[in-house]
């Protein structure tokens, strides 16, 4: 895929380059939309939204990293998402029902993994999720862009349009976080990660 | 640094933090590792942090519930921004806004006119009363209503016998009516047989000082002709109201008192059937009602005066006088006489002189202002009225728009 032949027909309104740039990039925009909010239909709406920004205002787009400039809209989804939803607090049927990402959700888990390890590395799975939950919003996006998603600070601050400073703050308190909460489920933790007591 | 070998510090998370993903400068990053060689709960804390980081990373990426691909039929022309700026829910939005602003304008117009309008509306209001009272006269049943008084009579009075010469004392004409009204009772008996017995005691002194007001200096002839001459002026300054003196001319005018058919009924009936008036009676104010109508124009405009005094000589008189001869048995009542068949007569037979000219103008120029105003004020209600329907749809397309906006 030739991704700066598709941005440039997606430019000239090539309706059908630009999906497949969708298709390329749309389960990271879903991955890191579930992450940032915990919640399968409102990341598929963040999603969904992002992807239609990103068309209407692919002539904005000057050249720099796509993936990060996709990523910007999306994380920018997801806070416009956030916003509407402390506004008008909803039910989430994932709250109501406490699903999880199913299997067919998970593009990594391995197929000869037997069920028990597969349910115990979906508890942690899910109780890894339920501590990203926890955190601060702000504190979420940069620790989902950092060690989620695997971007270095100075693509957060391009993304999260903050300060290279802040970045980090925002980081080391929100692992921090994530440690304590951790170690309340230390059981479910595999040997090699098994965390110190405080 | 102020690290403790227990109770690691924010300084320290973020060094860390740092430390693990490789973004510490050269100089922290040596400095953090002679600490960490010395200080094994930073080592564990470090330790903690990096599987924490790991924890993370190892959760999988999540496959996309749906393909997030956009509608070539939706999307596959994109559409510029002054379009976009046109949307359904952008141009509700719009629309009514300008369209609550333009019934604003609206309100706001038929208000501030209408205002100004009922100001000059209640200038005139008097004039208007005054002109409705007229008008009110005019119809048969309802001929006299107006008092004058006790100035007003004898001028009423000088209206029907006297030209305009005359008009100079108001006291000495009076006295000489009253004192003609005595010797002029067989002719208005005459006049008056038809009106049978539907008279009454007030009438009765009314109706005899009137007529022998009329008959006091004209004879019989040309007093009953006077009689018919001023009823006929009557019936046309309430046909045209008149409203050419000043306010105070409609304060002069009191309320209709008594229906005016029974006031003239009784009048006649009175001159037929009651004795003459005394005396006595004669200095009363009371008007007779046939001559309020003069008194009504005398107090309007002494132009009418002239119709009447003009108008003894002309053939209305003789038509009165033959009329009044001619259908005693079917004449319905006095007043009829009075004011219903008398003015179509009277019409023809008095020649519009300038002052009459000007005073039959000028009531139907103001009939005509009237009218305007009226139809103004009821285009200025129906503006207002457009003005907060349209207010009321604007609000209700400007809602529309914004929730179209936010569902969109």
């Amino acid at each position: 895929m030739d991704e700066n032949a598709l941005i440039r027909a997606a430019k000239r309104g090539d309706i059908e380059s630009f999906n497949q740039l969708v298709l390329h990039y749309q389960d990271m925009a879903y991955s890191v939309a579930y992450r940032m909010m915990g919640d399968r239909d409102a990341a598929a709406d963040a999603a969904q939204d992002a992807f239609i920004s990103a068309f209407r205002n692919l002539r904005q787009f000057k050249g720099e990293r796509f993936k990060s400039w996709l990523m910007r809209i999306v994380t920018n989804a997801c806070y416009d998402e956030l916003r509407r939803r402390q506004r008008r607090p909803t039910a989430s049927l994932d709250d109501l029902t406490g699903a999880t990402p199913g299997p067919d959700d998970l593009s990594l888990h391995s197929q000869q993994e037997n069920p028990e390890h597969h349910a115990q590395r979906m508890e942690l799975h899910t109780a890894i999720q339920d501590c990203i939950n926890a955190l601060p919003d702000d504190q979420r996006v940069i620790a989902v862009l950092a060690d989620v998603e695997n971007y270095d600070y100075q693509e957060i601050v391009t993304i999260a349009g903050i300060p290279l400073g802040t970045v980090k703050s925002r980081l080391s308190r929100a692992r921090a976080r994530l440690r304590d909460c951790l170690q309340a489920v230390r059981e479910l933790l595999p040997a090699e990660y098994r965390l110190t007591d405080n | 640094m102020a690290a403790s070998h227990n109770i690691p510090s924010e300084r320290d998370f973020e060094l860390l933090s740092a430390y693990l993903d490789g973004e510490l400068p050269d100089r922290e990053r040596a400095a953090l590792e002679q600490r960490l060689s010395q200080d094994h709960a930073l080592r564990d804390l470090l330790d903690d942090l990096r599987n924490t980081v790991a924890l993370v990373r190892d959760l999988p990426r999540l496959k996309a519930p749906r393909s997030f691909t956009l509608d070539p039929a939706v999307y596959g022309h994109q559409t510029p921004w002054w379009e976009r700026l046109f949307t359904l829910h952008n141009a509700l939005q719009l629309s009514g806004a300008l369209g609550a602003a333009a019934a604003v304008a609206l309100i706001a117009f038929a208000v501030l006119f209408s205002s100004s309008g009922d100001t000059g509306e209640t200038k005139e209001a008097p004039a208007a009363a005054m002109m409705e009272s007229q008008a009110n006269n005019a119809e048969p049943g309802a001929a006299v209503t107006v008092q004058p008084t006790a100035r007003q009579f004898p001028t009423a009075t000088r209206a029907l016998l006297s030209t305009p010469t005359q008009l100079a004392s108001d006291e000495s004409e009076g006295t000489a009516a009253e004192e003609a009204a005595t010797e002029n009772e067989a002719p208005m008996e005459f006049m008056v047989e038809p009106g049978g017995d539907t008279n009454g005691d007030t009438g009765d002194t009314m109706g005899g000082m009137s007529d022998a007001d009329d008959v006091g200096e004209t004879g019989e002839g040309s007093a009953i002709a006077a009689t018919a001459e001023v009823n006929a002026a009557a019936v046309e300054s309430a046909a045209a109201p008149e409203s050419n003196g000043p306010p105070p001319a409609a304060l002069d005018t009191a309320p209709p008192s008594e229906p005016p058919a029974a006031a003239q009924a009784q009048t006649a009936g009175g001159l037929a059937n009651t004795p003459p008036p005394t005396p006595s009676l004669m200095p009363s104010p009371l008007p007779s009602p046939l001559s309020e109508p003069a008194d009504q124009e005398m107090a309007d405009d002494g132009a009418i005066v002239r119709e009447g005094a003009e108008s003894d000589a002309g053939p209305t008189g003789d038509y009165a006088t033959d009329q009044t001869a001619a259908q005693p048995p079917e004449t319905p009542a006095p007043d009829a006489i009075a004011a219903g068949e008398t003015a179509p007569q009277a019409e023809p037979s008095t020649e519009p002189s300038d002052s009459e000219q000007t005073t039959a103008d000028q009531p139907a120029e103001r009939s005509d202002q009237k009218d305007a105003q009226d139809s103004d004020s009821d285009n200025l209600g129906w503006l207002a009225g457009v003005g907060i329907v349209m207010l009321a749809v604007s609000g209700i397309v400007f809602v529309a728009g914004r929730r179209m906006a936010r569902r969109a």
